[in-house]
């Protein structure tokens, strides 16, 4: 069978370590070196010995989690992805590497305007209840991760951490700082406005006014 | 005022904030799936827009959907 057609199940089958075929080893690392290629292949500093050491060390990881395949896309999609993560760890440690230009539209799918909270920035009393929480409720270091534009990959470099981890705290200090609001009140509820019972001066003087329900 | 600026760009994102968010290493094990899925446009799962929120929040785990999407584009 072609290799574009082979099915999960074969892919793993070839790869698990204890049936696992240097041909199929050898065919996933040719399908990431090209896909790595197309994705970075442009980047001023790469080389073709860089892309072959990315391939190499996405074969590894690859081998090494197998077991986090989930198998709810294509194994060479997910075997892709990791491979990119590994490139990108590799590139973002060089000082002039520079993000790809954004051009998938998530909007539809991940975080959409209206299920965010409607925090008013242009009120000052929550202004103030999150400095309050920013002040009371965070601890130095998730006060720093929370105002920090800094990649997480550079925040995990210079604290020795990982990736994961920070994001995680970053997540506990947000959610601590959102708390805090939704405790002091806000966003403030909506209230129901009553129905304006005054006559209206402008409203034409012939109007019937409705009948008074019987008792 | 002017030393609240700082915060006020946290407000968004503090706004936006889940019970429960997918890490990097979480959303990478399903960054494939995302992208299968934006590539057929089906259905998302809850599990998706989990995914799909995290990457909305990570420049990083952006930037490696971003470079799954190029390498899969040009071999279709």
């Amino acid at each position: 069978m072609a290799i574009k057609n082979r099915k999960n199940e074969e892919w793993l089958g070839k790869l698990r370590p204890a049936e696992r075929s240097p041909r199929a080893v050898q065919e996933l690392r040719q399908i990431l070196r090209r896909a790595l290629d197309k994705a970075l292949g442009n980047h001023a500093d790469l080389s073709h010995a860089d892309l072959d050491d990315f391939a190499q060390e996405a074969i590894h990881l690859i081998l090494d989690r197998l077991e986090a395949f989930r198998d709810d896309c294509r194994f060479t999609t997910w075997a892709i992805g990791v491979a990119m993560r590994a490139a990108l760890d590799r590139l973002r440690q060089r000082r002039d590497y520079h993000p790809l230009p954004e051009t998938i539209d998530l909007a539809p799918l991940g975080r959409r305007t209206e299920d965010a909270l409607p925090f008013d920035p242009e009120n000052p009393a929550l202004l103030t209840a999150l400095r309050r929480a920013f002040d009371v409720d965070l601890d130095d270091k998730e006060r720093e991760l929370a105002l920090s534009e800094e990649p997480l990959d550079r925040v995990a470099l210079r604290q020795g951490s990982n990736r994961a981890r920070v994001f995680a705290e970053r997540h506990v200090a947000r959610r601590k700082l959102r708390d805090s609001l939704l405790e002091a009140g806000f966003p403030a509820p909506v209230v129901a406005e009553t129905p304006d019972t005054t006559p209206d001066a402008s409203e034409p003087a012939d109007v019937a006014t409705p009948e008074t329900p019987p008792s | 005022m002017k030393g609240q600026e700082p915060l006020l760009a946290l407000l968004p994102a503090v706004a936006a904030t889940r019970d429960e968010e997918f890490d990097c290493d979480e959303t990478l094990d399903r960054m494939g799936t995302l992208y299968e899925h934006l590539a057929t446009g089906s259905e998302p799962s809850p599990e998706l827009a989990l995914t799909a929120h995290h990457i909305q929040s990570c420049a990083s785990c952006r930037d490696e959907l971003e470079a799954l999407a190029r390498a899969q584009r040009r071999s279709d």
